[in-house]
């Protein structure tokens, strides 16, 4: 038996993992192998100091909060294919769609809404090739470009007023969030991770909920004014492309030009 | 009465029933909080990673492939926040100073939670990839081929992956057995 076979052989032993016949072959090797009878020994010992974690209780509020939070999710878009809530068209089903399709390969996270049929699917493409419904994006144009080191955008969907500032730093690019959020309304920045790295993001007001941040998603789920700031890396050509959108419907288009 | 089963309840949620929802909730909340704690070692992270974790689970409940366990499933969802979540971390704070804290926490308290916080930085030294067949071997108490099917590998790199990191975390053991010997020596 080579050295790597025992090896082999030792860990599977500790994993509960051989057959009668190769536990006997194991025997019978470490019977004249004191090394390997030493890391048998040892490897059983970190076994046992792994086993001895005990498991921790979750916070008290989590399992509830999981909850509120499904429920809220369910309130503005369900799983794709539930019949009883299929029934919210232009609602959450087709904003998780923008996010899926600004996204790209995050169709993973978002993409169980994104079949919402072939009318949200028709919507997706007139989006695409259209991205200016001027209903979503009332008192602003689609896609705006911040020229100046410091100037505001207007953002004004359903749900969720405000405006989005650009500055330079020493270490980025900074965008402040400055949004008026109505209830039951989830906002979300949608930015590239592949292009931009987010370095920072402080919560300077938020009334009622948390911001999340997740792989090219941050994610505004309080009432009232939300204020934040999110410092971005690696902007190539001091361009920067983002997009606010809202659970309540509508988006708004921003490729953020900061000097 | 049998306990209804994970996939039961899924059916139910997909028919857009959510007291099945909670019950998965209810059935999986620790193991999927238990598992990212120990991905990421605080607390906090691990109940945010939990919530994301059942949030994405329900939002993508139609892609879940019954051919598999449910929480097969919903722990590769926990393994890949937490991934996320660690990448977040380091890039904000950096992972620098965990095991001095963690020593010095170790000479105030009782040998089980020494032995707990001796495992818990030990585990945070082991690579992600590491860590997380670890994890799931030796804490969730899956099997070689459950393993396999949460970190989407076949069920021979999960072997050599788990055995290479128990070796490894072996001698974390023996190096921080060995570091605190010597400086109860010094004192």
């Amino acid at each position: 038996m080579t050295a790597e076979e025992l090896r082999e052989l030792i860990n599977r032993e500790i994993d509960g993992d051989l057959s009668p016949s190769e536990q006997r072959r194991l025997t019978q090797a470490l019977r004249r192998n004191p090394p390997a009878r030493r890391l048998r020994t040892e490897l059983k010992e970190t076994a046992s100091a792994l086993a001895s974690v005990r498991a921790a209780e979750p916070p008290v509020h989590m399992a509830s909060r999981i909850r509120a939070e499904v429920r809220a999710r369910a309130a503005s878009f369900a799983p794709a294919g539930t019949p009883a809530r299929a029934a919210a068209p232009g609602r959450g089903s087709w904003w998780a769609s923008i996010s899926a399709a600004v996204l790209g390969t995050s169709t993973v996270r978002y993409g169980a809404v994104f079949a919402g049929g072939l009318v949200a699917g028709a919507l997706i493409f007139m989006l695409a090739v259209h991205p200016e419904p001027a209903p979503s994006v009332a008192g602003s144009a689609a896609t705006g470009t911040l020229l100046a080191q410091s100037q505001s955008f207007p953002v004004n969907v359903p749900g969720t007023q405000g405006t989005v500032s650009a500055v330079t730093t020493e270490t980025g690019k900074e965008l402040t969030l400055r949004l008026n959020c109505s209830s039951a309304t989830t906002t979300r920045l949608i930015y590239d991770p592949s292009r931009v790295k987010l370095e920072n993001l402080s919560e300077l007001q938020s009334a009622g909920g948390p911001v999340a941040v997740n792989n090219g998603v941050v994610e505004i789920t309080g009432t009232g004014t939300q204020k934040c700031t999110l410092l971005f890396s690696g902007v190539k050509d001091s361009r920067l492309s983002v997009q606010i959108a809202s659970s309540a419907g509508g988006s708004f288009q921003a490729e953020v030009q900061v000097h | 009465m049998a306990e209804t089963s994970d996939e039961d309840l899924v059916r139910q949620c997909r028919a857009g029933e959510l007291k099945a929802f909670d019950a998965l909730v209810e059935r999986h909340q620790k193991t999927v909080f238990n598992l990212a704690l120990r991905m990421v070692r605080s607390g906090d992270d691990a109940a945010d990673i939990a919530q994301t974790v059942f949030v994405k689970a329900y939002e993508n409940l139609e892609r879940f492939d019954p051919q598999y366990k449910f929480f097969s499933w919903l722990y590769r969802i926990a393994v890949n926040e937490s991934l996320n979540a660690l990448e977040q971390k380091k890039r904000f704070e950096g992972l620098d100073g965990l095991d001095v804290a963690a020593e010095i926490a170790e000479e105030k308290d009782d040998e089980a939670l020494r032995q707990e916080r001796k495992v818990q930085v030990g585990l945070m030294m082991l690579s992600v990839d590491q860590r997380a067949v670890i994890i799931l071997k030796h804490m969730q108490g899956l099997s070689y081929r459950e393993i396999g099917q949460v970190l989407d590998l076949p069920e021979k790199t999960v072997k050599s992956r788990l055995f290479s990191a128990r070796q490894a975390f072996k001698e974390i053991l023996k190096r921080k057995g060995r570091g605190r010997n010597d400086r109860r020596r010094a004192s």
